[in-house]
């Protein structure tokens, strides 16, 4: 009998030839997407894991102010592996006011941790006493062109500001890549050797800067690395403020990726539920001609347990053709995905980055187990119908038409709109669930255009550069013990974008505007001292303008500037993270002004901004009541007209080229950037939208090519008392039309609220590129522009092959 | 009396070769307006085949239909299902209602195909004649078979064709309903004028007829 049942289901499966088809192709797709999802998950989180270290070093975290004895133990703690030291050794003299010239020196672990060893292009790290390793425009400020390993080089150096430059020949023993900065470059660093660097710093007077990473057991261990990281080195005698943690490499290393997995969950079963609701309808439309035969086959002995093994096997026949070359389709896609991805990120970050395998034969198998489950339950319903319809009933079986209905109000006459009308509401279960799930698919599409429609590409650059097409920017850091030169704080007391260089930048042919923001370092006196993260902190000065400007959107508060001026109130900068905090709004804050007198200001947190410059925002009227001294711009726009784009641009270079602590951008870069990125994210999801779309049409297509077949007589007869060819198409197009206008019905009224409200959530999580809404009018325009055409195409198709067999054939058709 | 249908020379044969099937053979028929016409045959003698190119649901092999002075497959497609629409009505055995329309709708279906409105007190008229008037908003699934003839048969009558083609409308009831719809066929043929041709294999519906044809082997002979 089981032969019997897989022989017979292979047969309905051969003579039901395109609800077949369609339920592969519905099949393929759904295994397509869900292993393109899958695959694509997969490689994100690998990419992040095997790029961290690329990307951030390879080092959970840098101990400063590390003496001799220190490093020593620290190799020794088993708690840490790959123990590194960099050292500063020397200052060249680099003969130019504003060019940095230092010397270090660097072991094999700390520059395998720093990804040091990937940069050197040829040769070796310094070995001996005179041996060097350092970047041609490194060797070229001291007249050595093309270094190679085995040149000479004499450098004049000093080990601190207390001694005379001297001579010293070194060999090069290695030269690494020229920096990305190139020309303009303000800063360089040449490394020598261990030995070179004993020979001037005695044991005592020896200081390192230890890069380390975790024990392979601990990184697998769930523990709280912190914390290790506090007790191990606390115990070598390394001092907490001496230590900090490489937070994103540790994020991206730590985290097996939770948020990309859920992500993926989430869509996974979306795709999930659409496919399982199209599967069960192409298969369930067409069981009121299949049903009359389960009943035959019900009579002549089958068990109810057979009727529903009949059923399966049905599906899965289908489905183990459709798996396979989904899972080969949907491996292709994700690795095309994948590797369009971190070429993307490879050309932001400017570093080679490792590519990912996104292929997980666990996943593979889970993605295989989703699919035959989306199959399964898509069967549910229909064997448990064939499996208790009884053979009697099966015989009399009708669908849904109108069962229990008997009566029709109808019209006194009736033109091929009413019959078609006539038809879809006879059919009313089926209707409703074609539109129904069809509906689904384009509600999705609806949903998230809404959010891919409306990334703002020139909002996103204007993140980067606010005004006019250039920004000039202090480049810095806070609280910076180890180098407290690059402190905010510091760099402003003699700030490079103060007074003179503005009106310098203003002189430049062809600019137009010159546009400046303050902001300062200070201390937030509110915190407790344990709290060293949030403590040192910006403080950014915005006049009316800047309060217009970064007052829309996800305020908390009043971010009125008058309100706040009158008050000398303060503003946080991030709204979505106020309460991760615990800011209050009402509490008052003390904060003390890094840069000059030390000014304590004392203010009440008034509101917050969904998001600002940086985490604290004064008013310029408090600013000015605060007194402090120095310049402490630190950003400069420059604007000017499109034609004077490149002068300008190169005269900027020209003018910071020998300034420190500055970065410039320009707006066209973030743009390009910013198209670059929402091109991939748009790609994507048009790209998944788009197959779950198609899933959708299948079984539109079904609906009516079902309709169609099993109306082949009914149409027949309509044809024979004078229904004409065009008649007849056009009975079929309004069928067609009628889902089509439905689904677009459906997935607008319910898509569109729901897109509505995803955006605004989008906007308030600040997510890429979202800003100011507007109808996806070009996505959907598409949508509907694509259902249609596939539509009108379908039943144009599907009444010409009607007419293929002659009108008495069809007549005779028994179904 | 004035011939409403005739055919020349018609014949249509399926196949080729050996497994030539020869459906129709060289009818030469004539049937007056107003006339009641029975052709008779055993089962695959041709006589569907026959009333199917009488109504100009099938091609000829070879050979002419003319309604009146119409040489019906000289017609285009389109034209030949407006022509048809207006000029015959068909009567099948397996009724042939849409399921998904009432018992009026259907009535009216070929007008409504024509883009006209029905002449509501004519098939009011019908309706009555035919005993169905207390079913016009029934659908057809909820009928008994004498009954959805009965519809089929106000169906084919309501365009006013020239001429009603019955395909054995009675093969599929019992005999005193069969009785019952030839009788209800035959009487409002007469009432409304129309030229009937019927196929039935029962050559005692036959003999209601005012002329027997009869076909065998495709061949259409008069009967004595």
């Amino acid at each position: 009998m089981k032969h019997t049942i897989h022989r017979l289901a292979l047969s309905n499966v051969k003579q039901n030839k395109s609800r077949s088809v369609l339920m592969v192709l519905s099949i393929f797709l759904t295994t397509l997407l869900l292993s393109a999802i899958a695959g694509v998950g997969c490689g994100m989180v690998r990419n992040n894991q095997v790029n961290a270290g690329n990307l951030f070093g390879n080092y959970v975290a840098t101990l400063s102010r590390v003496r001799e004895e220190q490093y020593e133990m620290l190799k020794l703690r088993s708690e840490f592996t790959s123990v590194g030291r960099t050292a500063y050794v020397a200052e060249a003299d680099s003969g130019k006011a504003g060019i940095d010239i230092g010397l270090s020196f660097m072991d094999m672990a700390a520059a395998e941790n720093k990804n040091f060893i990937h940069t050197l292009k040829a040769g070796i790290l310094p070995k001996a006493e005179n041996e060097i390793v350092a970047s041609p425009e490194f060797f070229e400020r001291f007249g050595l062109l093309n270094a190679k390993p085995g040149d000479r080089v004499s450098i004049p150096l000093r080990k601190d500001s207390r001694s005379k430059f001297a001579e010293k020949e070194f060999v090069v023993s290695g030269v690494i890549q020229s920096s990305q900065a190139g020309s303009v470059q303000k800063a360089f660093q040449g490394f020598v050797s261990q030995e070179f660097y004993e020979s001037l710093y005695s044991k005592e007077t020896r200081a390192y800067e230890v890069t380390l990473r975790m024990s392979d057991a601990l990184m697998e261990a769930d523990v709280d690395y912190e914390e290790v990281l506090w007790e191990a080195a606390g115990f070598c005698g390394v001092e907490k403020e001496n230590i900090s943690p490489n937070k994103q490499y540790l994020r991206w290393i730590y985290d097996p990726g939770t948020e990309t997995i859920l992500g993926c969950i989430l869509i996974g079963l979306l795709v999930i539920i659409v496919s399982v609701s199209v599967i069960y309808n192409i298969f369930q439309v067409g069981m009121v001609q299949k049903i009359q035969e389960y009943g035959k086959i019900k009579a002549l002995g089958a068990t109810r347990k057979q009727m529903k093994q009949l059923i399966l096997r049905e599906g899965m026949l289908l489905a183990v053709i459709g798996i396979p070359l989904g899972l080969l389709a949907g491996c292709g896609v994700a690795f095309l995905m994948c590797r369009e991805l971190t070429t993307g990120s490879q050309a932001v970050v400017g570093i080679e980055l490792k590519h990912v395998s996104v292929i997980s034969f666990p996943l593979l198998l889970v993605v295989t187990f989703s699919a035959f489950l989306t199959v399964r339950l898509a069967l549910s319903h229909p064997m448990r119908v064939a499996a208790k319809t009884s053979p009697v009933e099966a015989m009399r079986y009708q669908e849904n038409t109108s069962r229990g209905k008997s009566m029709r109000k109808g019209r006194k006459s009736i033109s091929v709109l009413g019959m078609t009308l006539s038809n879809l509401s006879a059919n009313r279960r089926r209707t409703v669930s074609t539109i129904c799930t069809m509906g689904l698919s384009c509600v999705l599409f609806v949903t998230l255009s809404n959010l891919a429609g409306n990334i703002d590409n020139k909002f996103e650059a204007r993140r980067n550069v606010e005004y006019g097409q250039f920004s000039i920017a202090l480049d810095y850091r806070l609280n910076d013990e180890a180098y407290p030169e690059n402190n905010l704080c510091q760099i402003q007391k003699n700030n490079p974008l103060g007074e003179e260089f503005q009106e310098k930048i203003k002189a430049i042919p062809g600019v137009t505007e010159v546009k400046s923001r303050k902001c300062f370092e200070a201390e937030n006196l509110s915190l407790s001292s344990m709290d060293a993260d949030g403590a040192y902190t910006t403080v950014c000065v915005l006049d009316r303008e800047g309060f217009e400007r970064y007052g829309k959107g996800s305020v908390l508060g009043t971010v009125n500037y008058d309100e706040v001026a009158a008050a000398d109130g303060i503003l946080y900068g991030y709204s979505f993270f106020m309460e991760n905090y615990d800011y209050k709004i009402g509490q008052r804050l003390q904060v003390k002004d890094l840069t000059g007198s030390g000014a304590v200001y004392e203010g009440e947190l008034m509101g917050a901004f969904g998001s600002a410059p940086s985490a604290w925002v004064i008013t310029q009227d408090t600013f000015d009541k605060l007194g402090i001294a120095e310049d402490v711009t630190e950003i400069v726009w420059v604007d000017c007209k499109q034609k004077d784009k490149d002068s300008v641009e190169d005269a900027i270079w020209e003018l910071v080229a020998g300034m420190e602590h500055v970065e410039t951008d320009s707006y066209d870069r973030a743009l390009k950037q910013t198209q670059y990125g929402s091109r991939i994210m748009q790609g994507a999801a048009y790209m998944f939208l788009g197959l779950l779309g198609i899933i959708g049409f299948f079984n539109m297509a079904n609906t009516i090519i079902t309709g169609a077949v099993t109306r082949k007589r009914e149409l027949g007869v309509l044809q024979a008392v004078g229904m004409t060819n065009r008649q007849l198409n056009w009975m079929m197009q309004l069928e067609g039309i009628f889902f089509s206008a439905g689904t677009i019905a459906v997935s607008l009224i319910v898509g569109s609220p729901l897109g509505y409200t995803l955006f605004r959530y989008a906007r308030e999580m600040h997510v890429y590129g979202i800003n100011e809404y507007h109808f996806p009018l070009l996505e959907i325009g598409t949508m509907i522009l694509a259902i249609v055409l596939l539509q009108a195409s379908l039943s144009f198709l599907l009444s010409r092959n009607l007419r293929k067999e002659s009108l008495v054939e069809r007549i005779a058709y028994q179904g | 009396m004035e011939t409403i249908l005739k055919t020349e020379h018609l014949c249509k044969y399926y196949g080729s070769g050996d497994n030539q099937v020869r459906a129709v053979r060289d009818a030469n028929i004539a049937i007056a307006k107003g006339e009641f016409t029975a052709i008779v045959g055993k089962s695959g003698s041709g006589k569907s085949t026959l009333l199917h190119l009488l109504g100009g649901l099938d091609h000829p092999t070879s050979g002419k239909v003319w309604m009146k002075d119409k040489d019906m497959f000289a017609l285009k497609e389109e034209e030949l299902a407006v022509f048809r629409r207006r000029k015959i009505g068909f009567i099948f055995q397996a009724f042939n209602l849409v399921s998904s329309i009432n018992v009026w709708e259907n009535i009216v279906l070929p007008i409504g195909l024509d883009g006209k409105e029905a002449d509501e007190s004519f098939v009011r008229d019908i309706v009555r004649t035919l005993g169905i008037e207390g079913k016009i908003h029934n659908l057809p699934h909820t009928l008994s078979g004498g009954q959805q003839q009965r519809v089929a048969i106000a169906r084919a009558l309501a365009s006013k064709p020239d001429v009603i083609l019955a395909d054995e409308p009675t093969g599929n009831l019992d005999s005193k309903t069969s009785d019952e719809v030839v009788g209800l066929l035959k009487m409002s043929a007469q009432k409304y004028g129309q030229t009937l041709v019927m196929i039935t294999h029962d050559q005692d519906i036959a003999q209601i007829a005012d002329r027997i044809l009869v076909i065998e082997d495709g061949r259409v002979v008069e009967q004595g």
